[in-house]
């Protein structure tokens, strides 16, 4: 992922839990071991972070966003999770390029 | 099978009388809308390209005002500016398959976009239109034919605000076809629902963030959403095939 420091999928990973609205209107339990986005980042941010999507979703992060994002590797991709979203809206499957905006 | 009006879910009760339509998704019915208004919010496309060649379109949508919230909510200027019509949304109400709908004219078993994970249109959109800008708040739920303007509040501002502060100059402007995408009416009706004393802070706001956008603009304004919100579990949910979630406010002004 461009980025993103080398090494970063040795770096050490948390436990995250995160709850969201599904279409049903039913909440949906996940949790996963996870990676820091910030401590991934081979850039400190100045003022926002563009995150690209390999289907081209495109996502802006402040600085105070960045610090609450991690990388989680689910069903065989890295999905960038965001734990205190509760409506996934941003949540972005296979992140392929993370730039200063 | 569920049929609605803009007014009620009548479950399994067929009237008798009236006009059915089904509403399909892969090419099954999820359910039927009794009497249906005349107007889905696919039209938003068609309309737009009809208006073009008079002069500047400007697409005001506000992403979760469902015609009933629309109904029961004070939005002073919103109302009088366009006299809103229930229009209907398309199946499943999510955020990227209705705006997919909207900005290609096209149901989702056309265009592709069933879930919140789909992006990519497999058709073309209004963002075709050379010189056309879709103003977003900080993420892009489609991947268009260009991106969009991403927007992030700055500290002590909404969502919504950070939107019309980047609108603003391109209404005053000379894109030929603006479209401003407020979100942060869903983001709050997933927290509290969809009780318009909750939301009237958020409704005032966007009422007033709309007149300041129309005040600012020349041309032809459309103002349309993409789903609504019900009330569940003391959240706000969308995605089902229920009156409040399948029916938006439509209307047109010229400005």
């Amino acid at each position: 992922m461009n980025g993103l420091i080398e090494d970063w999928e040795s770096l050490p990973r948390v436990s995250i839990a995160w709850q969201t609205t599904s279409a049903s209107g039913q909440p949906r339990a996940d949790r996963a071991e996870a990676i820091p986005l910030a401590r991934a980042l081979a850039f400190p941010v100045r003022s926002r972070l563009i995150v690209t999507a390999a289907d081209g979703y495109l996502l802006a992060l402040t600085p105070k966003d960045v610090d609450s994002a991690y990388l989680a590797f689910l069903r065989g991709e890295y999905m960038l999770v965001f734990p205190g979203d509760t409506t996934r809206r941003r949540f972005v499957r296979q992140p392929v390029s993370f730039e200063q905006g | 099978m569920r049929i609605i009006t803009p007014q009620q879910n009548l479950e399994d009760a067929v009237p008798s009388g009236g006009v059915l339509l089904p509403c399909t998704l892969h090419g099954a019915a999820v359910g039927a809308f009794l009497n249906p208004p005349p107007v889905c919010i696919t039209d938003v496309y068609h309309r737009v390209l009809a208006l073009l060649p008079r002069g500047r379109v400007m697409v005001i949508y506000i992403d979760g005002l469902g015609y009933d919230l629309y109904r029961r909510a004070s939005l002073p200027f919103i109302r009088r500016t366009f006299d809103c019509t229930a229009a209907r949304s398309v199946y499943p109400p999510l955020t990227q398959p209705c705006m997919a709908s909207m900005l290609t004219g096209e149901v989702p078993d056309v265009h592709g976009i069933f879930t919140r994970r789909d992006h990519r249109p497999l058709v073309p959109s209004l963002l075709r239109v050379p010189g056309s800008v879709l103003i977003e708040g900080d993420c892009a739920p489609l991947s268009l034919e260009h991106p969009p303007v991403l927007t992030l509040p700055e500290p002590g501002e909404t969502v919504d605000a950070a939107v019309l502060r980047a609108a603003l100059p391109h209404a005053a402007g000379d894109a030929p076809l603006l479209i401003v995408h407020f979100h942060g009416l869903d983001d709050e009706e997933h927290h509290v629902g969809d009780d318009e004393k909750l939301l009237s802070g958020k409704l005032r706001e966007l009422d007033e963030a709309v007149r300041k956008l129309c005040s600012a603009f020349a041309g032809t304004a459309l103002l349309c959403a993409d789903h609504g919100v019900h009330a569940e579990n003391g959240a706000g949910a969308h995605g089902s095939f229920d009156y409040r979630d399948m029916f938006v406010p439509y209307g047109e002004a010229t400005l």
